[in-house]
């Protein structure tokens, strides 16, 4: 290994039977770093979560920790925590308990074991519930205990397994911020896993996004909203707008697509063979509703469908030819009006804001 | 709420309950099987120990009985000395059954403890026949069954076999697994008999002198056994060589091949006799049974299923020879015997059956 | 929702009302119980045809030693066979509680064997096996690894090979349908936080295993007590066990006052072995108790000292496995780039399926007995002959008895399953007072000898008429059931979170919904275990069986029993063999019925 990352996972695969889990799975996280692993259910993010903790074994592959090769190294060997899906909380045991129970794995001296449980308990600010048992606490209570519990033996990394997923919206927003201030303020190492894209774009400083038992596309939640390498990425995050286009070729550095209609528009290079059929990428908020005179780099007519007003926002919704709907998405400007169902509108864009994906 | 909303609803609807409960008593006071069958006019049901008696005792009891009659005489199987579900059934009026063939000391029991059996006020030639011994009031005996001494005959072969129950006890001379009856009833008399005393001696026994005699061959006994179909088990497999049982259960054995003796010398015999319970309104069709089952050539068909004594001497001028042998009251077997003193067991069973107990766990 | 607001919604409802789930337990039990049997354990303290007041049997208990020696060797008895029954059971339920689907059905199977053949047929299968000249002792022989026959029976040793055999189902069955609601995420959250396989085990699968230890150790124990069959005729010189003595009273004897003084005496003194229980394991462990009273004072001193011990124990046991899993690591050291090998699994499998096949064997010896030509149950059966399977299917008895029995053991499941299922439902979640008396009286079927509920049912239904009834019959054997099912479904109910159906009812499902949709999917193995216990009991009960049908309805165990009059013969094998396929092919297809619907 050339460089020391907190943990570098080469090629893992795990199956069950014919059903492939995970394969080719590959990431280095660093030190502090916030990485989620986001996809929808039976991606295999839970899957490679659970061989990061020793909890399953993987077929083939590498998982190393600390630069130390722990592919098969037992769970109470690597120095993870991990925080599940329904907090695992020890239900036979009080909070206190439950949050001492690493530390007295360890043979923490009892001294020290109170001053850690109180320590972690003011960081999620529960003091006052250290006697109770687990079912008498609130789901997002015990969500921080759980974290709590992680975070008491100073594990090099901690993995959770879809934390949130239990509780409802507002608790959720609540501990998403929360979660991360921990994270931002004790410098912890934390691989997460979630199918709920705007959480993973809140939290995250690298997103891992994954489909069909491998890895999609890695990289910081920009990265992958605005470059999507792949139609799933660019549909799985965010709105999108796609369009069926042919590849042209190129266009004064620029790469040209032609519509089923003839439009042509234009992207940054891409590295798309010029006859290729692809995929047309644009988010709605760059689409701009021109005025008759408003040129752009980019330019499509359609009927206007809809016009929502959503507070700060507004979003048309508009039918091109073929019956295809564009949304575009704009700041609200004042109440909405002049504009009939119907009518004829022209959205124009830039070409930086294309991307073009292949299919 | 929600689910206290839902637990009033259920309170409130009483009216519903109230109606469940109507149907149900509906349900409860739906006629009883037993009810449809007795009030049937001419049926009356009969007691038996089950299993090959009730076959043997269709062929030779009810089913002639009902062609001669018309009466139809059913026959159920009871558990083993129904001694506590009589004395219910005519506590309570509830005559599930008309008549019972009990054992002698079941009987004695049903008598001394209060009147649950009726008077037969019987007769026809064949009971004036009959010895006396198996007459009472309130009962007529049908067959003998006797506890003897059975052996494995391949445990002693070349060997001296063992001849009665002081064999039993000689542990020296004639060695091999024994197995003792884990109950007084038996137990007792044997092993007075093994010590000495004379079978005409038996009564009333001398319990110290038992004991003492049973603690002669305590260690040396392999199997307490509790139940008659287990004796027949511990024969046939060999499990034990020597083993007082009834002579019924080591037939079934014999019978199966297994190379076992039997010892008729001192044997302890009782008998099942017909009994009507008290109070069955079917009384008298019941007396008409007891008439007919009275019957030397129905006691002999019946000595084909089970092999127990018939008490009517005249039988064995219809049971072949080759069965008559097997049988307690043929007259080859039936001597020097010891008939089972219910009477005296009636006062003392409950005090030895303790005294028993004791002994064994001590 | 805060913690306050949750327990407040938690809280009973303070009216009578709350207690209408024990209702129907209360008004069965008390009618087909408690005043019939109360009435005949009444003849106990008065003389008889006077009617006046005696202390005179009592007197003569307690005077004559061999009733308290007696008693005595019953409860050792049924100690050591419970013990026998938790350890055994323990690793085989774990292992079904933690393997996959295929595994478990097939192991479940062979689990529940011993249910399905009548009481008579087992213990004769063991007498063969274990006997002299039975198959173990000629294999022995044989393979020349002894020389003379060894006593396997007929001794304490047998008593126990036969009662752990007849009821490690139940403890097993207990146990599974507990460790099936542990969350499978809190051993592994335990080796995440740094426990090796022992501590994680030790300090959090097993104790949140104990309700169904509890329960399990509980039924055993009780059901122990009222065995008195396999005793006698396994068992030796000293073994004998209290209900025969009550028998011996009851029927030879027709001393109803003294069998019901003894009775009495084994009532109380079962009852005060539940309440040590209670107080040292706490019925907490099964009954759960209201949350909020739990914290701080977690039960009486009693219980508090034994938690304590029992969490030291626990620990040093799970410490001290570790060190040897840390010893076996220097000798073998494990590397982090090769898949370990799963040394404590494969004991676990072992230690099952040597269990199992305790189990299993007396049934798979019954099988092909059922076609000897010989007319006793023997070893090695000689072949080959339908003999006893054509008297079966000749006689309508049998064929009738059979079906009989089969339909009152159902009815009779299912009026214990409506009975305590409502009353398991309340102990286990609303406090009351006398919670610990409650669950007597609800045991207390299970402790009075069978042959007194007999006595008593018959005197009871000579009055409303349901003498030679199957409804007499069914309600009878559903008084025994219904302890049964109170326990197990108590038990199951002891880990279920209620949040779940709180959550329910937030999302708009009333309380029998909720019930339907939620808690009984979730408690399920709880609720089939309960099933099963009933529906076992009647199928395998013969004293009430014979009182209340006064021998003109007639059910398998009585047909059984009619059988072996003389002899014990392979019909019975032949029919146990038969009602095994029969229960097997229904498992079966509920099973497939079961996927088929998980599919859709």
């Amino acid at each position: 290994m050339t460089e020391k990352h907190k943990l570098t996972v080469r090629s893992l695969r795990k199956t069950y039977g014919p059903v492939v889990a995970l394969t080719d799975a590959s990431l280095d996280l660093e030190e502090g770093e916030f990485l989620t692993l986001l996809g929808p259910s039976g991606s295999g993010k839970t899957t490679m979560l659970m061989i990061i903790a020793g909890l399953i074994q993987p077929d083939s592959g590498e998982v190393s920790i600390d630069g130390k090769l722990a592919t098969y190294a037992p769970p109470f060997k690597r120095d993870i925590g991990m925080v599940f899906q329904n907090y695992a909380l020890f239900p036979h045991m009080t909070v206190r308990e439950n949050i001492a129970f690493p530390l007295r794995m360890r043979r923490v001296p009892d001294a020290r074991i109170a001053d850690e449980v109180k320590r972690v308990l003011d960081i999620v600010r529960l003091p006052q519930v250290a006697d109770r048992l687990p079912r008498q606490l609130s789901g997002g209570q015990q969500q921080r205990i759980a974290l709590a519990r992680c975070m008491v033996y100073r594990p090099s990394i901690i993995l959770m397994d879809e934390p949130l997923g239990a509780l409802d919206k507002k608790l959720r927003d609540e501990m998403q911020l929360e979660i991360k201030n921990l994270h931002t303020e004790l410098g912890i190492t934390v691989l997460y896993v979630t199918h709920d894209q705007e959480e993973a774009m809140i939290m995250s400083d690298r997103i891992c996004l994954m489909n069909d038992a491998r890895i999609e596309q890695l990289g910081t939640p920009a990265d992958l909203y605005f470059k999507p390498r792949s139609v799933f990425a660019a549909s799985f995050l965010g709105e999108s707008n796609l369009i069926d286009v042919t590849v042209a070729g190129t266009e004064g550095g620029r790469t040209a697509m032609r519509t089923a209609d003839g439009t042509t528009l234009r992207a940054p290079l891409a590295a798309v063979p010029a006859g290729a059929a692809a995929k047309m990428m644009v988010r709605p908020e760059r689409l701009h509703v021109l005025g008759p005179t408003d040129r752009a780099d980019n330019v499509i007519e359609g009927a206007l469908d809809q016009v929502i007003m959503v507070g700060g926002v507004t979003k048309y919704y508009v039918k091109l030819k073929g019956d295809r709907t564009v949304s575009a998405t704009q700041l609200t400007q004042g109440p909405v009006g002049g504009i009939e169902r119907g009518a004829k509108v022209r959205l124009g864009w830039a070409a930086d804001s294309t991307v073009v994906l292949p299919t | 709420m929600t689910k206290h909303i839902h637990l009033g609803k259920l309170v409130l609807g009483r009216r519903k309950v109230l109606k469940l409960a109507g149907g149900a008593s509906l349900v409860l006071a739906a006629p009883a099987y037993w009810r449809k069958l007795s009030a049937q006019e001419k049926t009356i049901v009969v007691r038996d120990p089950g299993g090959p008696y009730t076959k043997g005792f269709g062929e030779a009891f009810y089913e002639p009985f009902t062609k001669a009659t018309g009466i139809k005489a059913v026959g159920v199987a009871g558990q083993h000395e129904p001694t506590s579900l009589i004395k219910g059934m005519v506590d309570t009026k509830s005559y599930t059954w008309d008549m019972a063939l009990l054992s002698r000391s079941a009987h004695d029991q049903l008598i001394s403890e209060g009147d649950y059996l009726e008077k037969l006020n019987v007769t026809s030639k064949h009971i004036e026949t009959l010895p006396a011994v198996h007459k009472a009031p309130a009962y007529l005996g049908n067959d003998v069954f006797a506890a003897i001494l059975a052996y494995r005959e391949d445990a002693f072969k070349g060997k001296a076999a063992p001849k009665g129950w002081k064999d039993f006890w000689n542990v020296k001379d004639f060695p091999g697994r024994r197995s003792l009856r884990k109950h007084p009833f038996d137990t007792i008399e044997e092993a007075l008999l093994a010590d000495g005393v004379a079978p005409k001696n038996v009564y009333p026994c001398d319990i110290p002198r038992a004991f003492k005699s049973l603690d002669k061959v305590k260690k040396d006994i392999a199997v307490w056994w509790t139940g008659g179909a287990q004796t027949s088990q511990l024969l046939k497999t060999g499990e034990v060589d020597m083993c007082p049982t009834w002579n019924g259960r080591a037939q079934a054995a014999i019978d199966e091949g297994a190379p076992v003796k039997i010892i008729w010398d001192q044997m302890v015999w009782s008998s099942e006799g017909w009994c009507i319970i008290k109070g069955t309104p079917k009384a008298d069709m019941c007396r008409e049974f007891v008439k007919f089952a009275v019957d030397p050539q129905a006691q002999a068909a019946w000595t084909k299923h089970v092999a127990y004594g018939p008490t009517h001497p005249e039988a064995y001028k219809f049971i072949p020879a080759e069965r008559a042998k097997v049988l307690p009251t043929h007259p080859d077997n039936f001597k020097n015997d010891v008939e089972v003193d219910n009477v005296y067991w009636g006062k003392h069973k409950d005090k030895v059956t303790e005294q028993l107990n004791a002994w064994l766990l001590a | 929702m805060t913690a306050a607001a949750a327990s407040a919604f938690a809280r009973p409802r303070r009216s009578w009302g709350r207690f209408l789930p024990l209702l129907p337990v209360l008004v069965f039990l008390g009618f087909l119980f408690l005043y019939p049997v109360g009435q005949l354990l009444w003849l106990s303290v008065v003389e008889k045809g006077s009617g006046d007041l005696t202390a005179a049997h009592y007197a003569r208990l307690l005077a004559v030693p061999v009733y308290s020696k007696v008693l005595l060797i019953t409860f050792e008895t049924s100690a050591w066979c419970t013990l026998f029954c938790v350890l055994g059971g323990y690793p085989v339920a774990y292992l079904l509680a933690t393997t996959g689907d295929k595994w478990r059905n097939n192991l479940m199977l062979l689990v529940l064997l011993p249910f399905w053949t009548s009481f008579l047929v087992r213990t004769f299968a063991w007498i063969v096996l274990l006997g002299r000249n039975g198959a173990i002792n000629k294999w022995l022989q044989a393979l020349g690894i002894t020389d003379a026959p060894l006593g396997l029976i007929y001794n304490f040793a047998g008593v126990m090979v036969g009662m752990t055999h007849a009821l490690m189902p139940l403890a097993i069955i207990s146990m599974v349908s507990v460790m099936e609601n542990i969350d499978a995420n809190l051993p592994r959250a335990a080796s995440t936080l740094g426990a090796r396989g022992g501590q994680a085990f030790f300090r959090i699968y097993f104790p949140l295993s104990l309700p169904g230890v509890a329960a399990g150790g509980l039924l055993t124990f009780i059901t122990a007590i009222g065995f008195f069959i396999t005793p006698a005729l396994l068992g030796g010189r000293q073994q004998i066990m209290i209900t025969q003595v009550i028998i011996e009273q009851v029927q030879d004897l027709m001393n109803w006052s003294f069998g019901g003084a003894v009775s009495m005496l084994l009532l109380v003194s079962a009852l005060f072995v539940f309440w040590l229980y209670d107080r040292a394991l706490g019925m907490s462990t099964l009954a759960g108790g209201s949350p909020a009273s739990q914290v701080g004072d977690r039960g009486t001193w009693l219980s508090r000292g034994f938690a304590w011990v029992g969490d030291l124990a626990t620990a040093a046991i799970g410490r001290a496995c570790d060190l040897a899993a840390v010893a076996w690591e220097t000798v073998f050291p494990q590397r982090p780039d090769k898949p370990p090998v799963k040394i404590a699994r494969g004991v676990l499998w072992a230690t099952a399926l040597s269990v199992v096949a305790f189990l299993a064997v007396p049934t798979f010896f019954i099988i092909p007995v059922s076609f000897t030509t010989e007319g006793f149950i023997q070893w090695p059966p000689k072949f080959f002959s339908w003999r006893w399977y054509d008297t079966v299917f000749e006689s309508p008895t049998w064929i009738a008895a059979i079906v009989r029995s089969l339909t009152v053991a159902t009815l009779s499941a299912g009026v214990a399953m409506l009975i305590g299922t409502p009353a398991a439902f309340f102990l286990s979640r609303q406090s009351m007072i006398g919670k610990t008396a409650m669950l007597g009286v609800i045991l207390s079927p299970l402790i009075i000898p069978r042959i007194i509920i007999a006595v008593a049912l018959f005197y009871f239904y000579a009055k409303l008429g349901l003498i030679g009834t199957n409804l007499g019959l069914i309600l009878g054997h559903a008084v025994l059931a219904v302890p049964y099912v109170v326990v197990t479904v108590m038990a199951v109910l002891k880990n279920y979170d209620e949040r779940l159906d709180q959550a329910a009812s937030s999302l708009g499902a009333n309380r029998w919904r909720t019930l339907w949709h939620v808690t009984f999917p979730l408690i399920r193995a709880g609720l089939i275990a309960a099933f099963i216990f009933a529906f076992v009991t009647s199928l395998d009960e013969l004293t009430i069986a014979l009182f209340v049908s006064g021998g003109l309805v007639t059910t398998l165990p009585k047909q059984m029993w009619d059988d072996a009059l003389l002899k014990v013969s392979p019909t019975l094998a032949a029919v146990s063999t038969l009602l095994l396929i029969f229960v097997t092919f229904m498992i079966l297809a509920a099973e497939y019925l079961r996927r088929r619907a998980v599919h859709k």
